[in-house]
């Protein structure tokens, strides 16, 4: 699209300041079945997603089809849209920043070609199966290759770009014995094949298959519980919204009132780094264009500061935290933690295991979006994992569920691991011991 | 959108190199959406999601491709580097393009998309208000309203070319009540494959007070106990049970693998005997509904369970081919961005012959779950949990008490045969079902039903 042509067309029809987001992408992914290339996929995607401000109200629009047709479309809407607003929220769209953060893009990945990756894949495959006569199948071994640009202008001339590339790849098995079945799959971000460590990512995805077999139920009752870092992890991804500068002058955050106080034991300190060396999610700039900094959400248990982006930090008197993301091209801007992290701490895994005389470590949930409330924060999750008495694993624990509420938990953490653990969204943590979760079992 | 001239030289092009089936999916989508906080617009989105995607088979593997620039010459390009990625001996494939003309199964009186946006934000200020007055517990009332036209083209080297418009609205209102530091949630979301019709057609304020409703119940409840117990799942959306539990491991991308606790199942008993269940995606208007699927085939409405009977898999054509077995006109993806597979339409559990009251009566002790919010499964062990939104506790045949904090899990398998009792009281409800090919509007349904052991996780 003519991107002065859109700019010029908006301001004669009254826009005042339009913000233009385009974004590009390049995706190839490869699936293997039965040392055979099952599936094989190359895209081409992109959206270009317009804010504009007009009679003091910010009017949206998105389009997939790049065409000078769609001009006339596009300022319609962006007019129909504001004036529907009726919320009194300041808007506004930045002007830039006066510097940004240099971030390197790891780009290894180019020097492979697809049929490079298939090789992998194939060999990922084999290992696989081969690794014990109790995984029955593979049931799929998939990478994904993701190219992408992302560029923002505005007719107050700010125009920036930034680069994105990752590669990921997973592994599915299929484990059975006594007819008791197991499924168990372990991704990864890979960058470079050849340096990759394939006979311990084996060992890994086996173990989790394998380790779980002929699993059951245990008493229902109280029990001290290892949360492993995998599983804080997904609690604390699907509650980052407690931190959300929106959540929290809407009032829907039971952090509201929060700031400045204690809010989890002391031992928790979580810190939000954009800027992180190859961190799932490091950048330069967020979706509104302000530049990215460093900063400690949690220090010692005490909420220092909401995310904010410029809406949510304009309403609250204060400066955004370049955390203005949307979760797609065409979405409204939101707010996101980038890599966000619980830092870790001294204790390992063993010796909390061996803290315990009779407890649960649960290295596996279920249903988030179902069985965690994320308003109240309580959570009541389908899990797995394994029984520990006298201060070792006993044996595998299959559906039970937890229950708790977060914030009360995170009130009293009996100890924190060296263990860290990071997401693909970048949402990081170390394994947690509890002294009393609700288990319900048999 | 591309002619047929166009497609037919596409469709050439992605069967040069070995390829023995291609098909072209050409998608453009109109959406607009509205948010609103306590009845005050913040938020108001419009656009259109254009694009297309090639999908070439050969013999049971697929290779696809998409993308949104459809000038010809990047089409071409695409369409050959697509195929080079199929190294076989170029099979003899002729065919002419002919359009499949039909009857509109799903017709629309009011196209959202010329009305007004006024007019669409009137509506959903309407819920907002029934909901904010209907206690003073309910502080917070989120209404989120959604109309979309997607108008799609799909092409193959059997000659077939047809097209389908799908329009769909929906309401999505969240209720969120407050006392205090306790804070709860009701969700109701209405929706049905309808124009601007169906807001006339359902009674908004009640839609807004169902929501309401919920959230205040829950805020004063007390936390579920936890144990192993009988549990009276009510009608509607409790029937996402059946959807996780059952309904996704009867779908062919999990059975043609041999992933599915079902794959050699059929002709068994897999659920009780009053049990049965079909996936019908020719229900008028309905919200899992359309005229044909994503491959291009008329749906249909398909018997999965009958008197506890396995009697079929919703089958896409590519795992047919895996299963020999022909397509049930079950493929259907969220965009041109996701490779079509199969996938539920409206799946549910048909009525049987009990009275809630009495399934109730006859429970010494156990949970009354009336809403469900959602769950998830793992389809090759059939192991799932959902979360219940409004429960009440039963003891000797009287509910005593609303619980909160309720979660179900159990094994799809053994839940199926452990279903006792089956009420009158069919109702569908509507959801959006996410899986491989993206996240799809799906209605799950069922009457009440009563398992004579589940295990329940509370807190307590």
């Amino acid at each position: 699209m003519n991107t002065v042509k859109l700019i010029e067309k908006a301001k004669e029809a009254g826009i005042e300041t339009l913000e233009i987001y385009i974004k590009k992408a390049s995706k190839e992914s490869i699936k293997i079945y039965d040392q055979k290339v099952d599936n094989f996929t190359i895209a081409q995607s992109g959206g270009i997603a317009l804010r504009g401000i007009y009679e003091g109200k910010l009017g949206y629009c998105f389009l997939e089809e790049d065409s000078d047709e769609n001009i006339d479309f596009c300022i319609r809407h962006i007019k129909e849209n504001a004036k529907a607003i009726e919320s009194k929220d300041m808007v506004m769209i930045y002007e830039g920043s006066k510097s940004y953060p240099i971030v390197e893009v790891n780009k290894e990945i180019e020097k492979y070609t697809s049929a490079d990756k298939i090789e992998f894949l194939k060999k990922v495959e084999e290992k696989a199966k081969e690794a014990d006569p109790r995984i029955v199948q593979v049931m799929e071994t998939m990478m994904e290759t993701q190219k992408s640009e992302t560029r923002i202008m505005n007719s107050l001339g700010l125009d920036i770009v930034k680069e994105e590339e990752y590669a990921v790849f997973y592994s599915a098995v299929l484990a059975s014995e006594n007819k008791d079945n197991k499924s168990a799959y372990e991704i990864r971000v890979i960058q470079d094949l050849n340096q990759f460590d394939l006979d311990a990512y084996i060992e890994v995805l086996k173990e989790k298959a394998i380790s779980k077999l002929n699993a059951k139920q245990v008493k229902s009752g109280k029990y001290p519980v290892i949360l492993k870092n995998e599983v804080m992890c997904a609690l604390l991804q699907s509650l980052s919204g407690l931190f959300s500068g929106e959540a929290a002058y809407k009032g829907i955050s039971r952090l509201k009132d929060k700031l400045n106080e204690q809010i989890f034991d002391e031992k928790i300190t979580i810190v939000d780094d954009p800027l992180k060396k190859d961190g799932y999610s490091t950048t330069p700039f967020d979706d509104e264009g302000v530049a990215s900094f460093t900063k400690t959400v949690v220090d010692h248990g005490k909420l220092m500061t909401f995310l904010h982006n410029q809406k949510s930090a304009a309403m609250m008197h204060t400066t955004s935290t370049g955390n203005g993301f949307k979760s797609g091209y065409s979405s409204s801007v939101g707010i996101q933690p980038t890599n966000f992290y619980i830092e870790k701490g001294n204790v390992s895994f063993e010796e909390m295991i061996q803290k315990l005389t009779c407890g649960i470590i649960i290295d596996e949930v279920n249903g988030l979006h179902a069985g965690l409330n994320p308003i109240s924060t309580d959570f009541s999750l389908q899990a797995s994992g394994y029984l520990i008495e006298n201060g070792k694993i006993s044996r595998p624990i299959n559906l039970i569920i937890v229950a708790g509420n977060f914030l009360d938990m995170m009130k009293n953490v009996q100890a924190v691991g060296n263990d860290p653990f990071e997401e693909l969204s970048g949402i990081g943590s170390p394994s947690l011991l509890f002294d009393s979760l609700a288990i319900s079992g048999e | 959108m591309l002619e047929k001239n166009q497609l037919h030289e596409l469709l050439e092009l992605c069967v040069e190199s070995g390829g023995d089936h291609a098909e072209i999916f050409e998608e453009k989508k109109y959406s607009n959406a509205y948010s609103l906080l306590n009845g005050v617009v913040e938020n108001a989105n419009s656009g259109i999601v254009y694009g297309i995607g090639i999908r070439i088979f050969h013999g049971n593997e697929s290779v696809y491709a998409y993308t949104n620039d459809t000038a010809m010459d990047n089409l071409r390009k695409l369409a050959h580097d697509l195929a080079a990625s199929i190294h076989e001996e170029k099979k003899e494939i002729q065919f002419e393009l002919k359009e499949v003309e039909y009857e509109n199964a799903h017709p629309v009186k009011i196209d959202p998309t010329g009305v007004s946006s006024d007019q669409k934000i009137a509506i959903a200020k309407k819920v907002s208000d029934a909901a904010m007055s209907f206690d003073p517990v309910i502080q917070k009332v989120m209404v989120n309203m959604m109309d979309e036209k997607q108008e799609v083209a799909i092409s193959n080297t059997e000659g077939r070319y047809i097209r389908d418009t799908r329009t769909r609205v929906r309401l999505m209102i969240q209720a969120i009540a407050m006392d205090q530091d306790k804070m709860e949630t009701g969700f109701y979301g209405p929706g049905a494959s309808k124009g601007m019709e169906f807001f006339d057609e359902i009674d908004l304020e009640e839609a807004g007070r169902h929501a309401a409703r919920i959230a205040k119940t829950m805020l004063y409840a007390d936390e579920c106990p936890s144990g192993t117990m009988s549990v009276i799942i009510d009608n509607a959306f409790g029937g996402v049970i059946f959807h996780e539990a059952c309904g996704h491991s009867l779908e062919a991308s999990a059975v043609a693998k041999g992933q599915s606790v079902f794959c050699n199942s059929l002709g068994k008993h897999i659920a009780s005997s009053i049990v049965s269940a079909v996936d019908d995606g020719t229900i008028q208007n309905a919200w899992g509904s359309s005229n044909i699927d994503d491959e291009g085939n008329f749906t249909k409405r398909n018997v999965l369970i009958e008197n506890g009977i396995l009697k079929g898999f919703m089958v896409d054509t590519l795992n047919g081919r895996r299963m020999g077995m022909p397509s049930t006109s079950s493929s259907r993806r969220q965009s041109y961005k996701y490779e079509t597979v199969s996938r539920m339409t409206n799946t549910f559990i048909l009525e049987g012959n009990d009275e809630l009251e009495d399934m109730i009566k006859d429970t010494a002790y156990g949970l009354y779950a009336k809403n469900m919010s959602g769950g998830s499964v793992d389809p090759s062990t059939g192991d799932f949990n959902f979360a219940v939104s409004e429960a009440y506790l039963i003891e000797n045949g009287k509910i005593i008490k609303p619980v909160k904090g309720a979660t179900l899990i159990g094994n799809g398998a053994d839940i199926l045969m452990k279903i006792d009792r089956v009420g009158k009281n069919l109702q569908r409800a509507q959801g959006m079902c996410g899986a491989s090919s993206g996240s799809i509007p799906t209605d799950v349904g069922q009457p009440a039903i009563r398992v004579s052991s589940m295990v329940v996780g509370g807190k307590e």
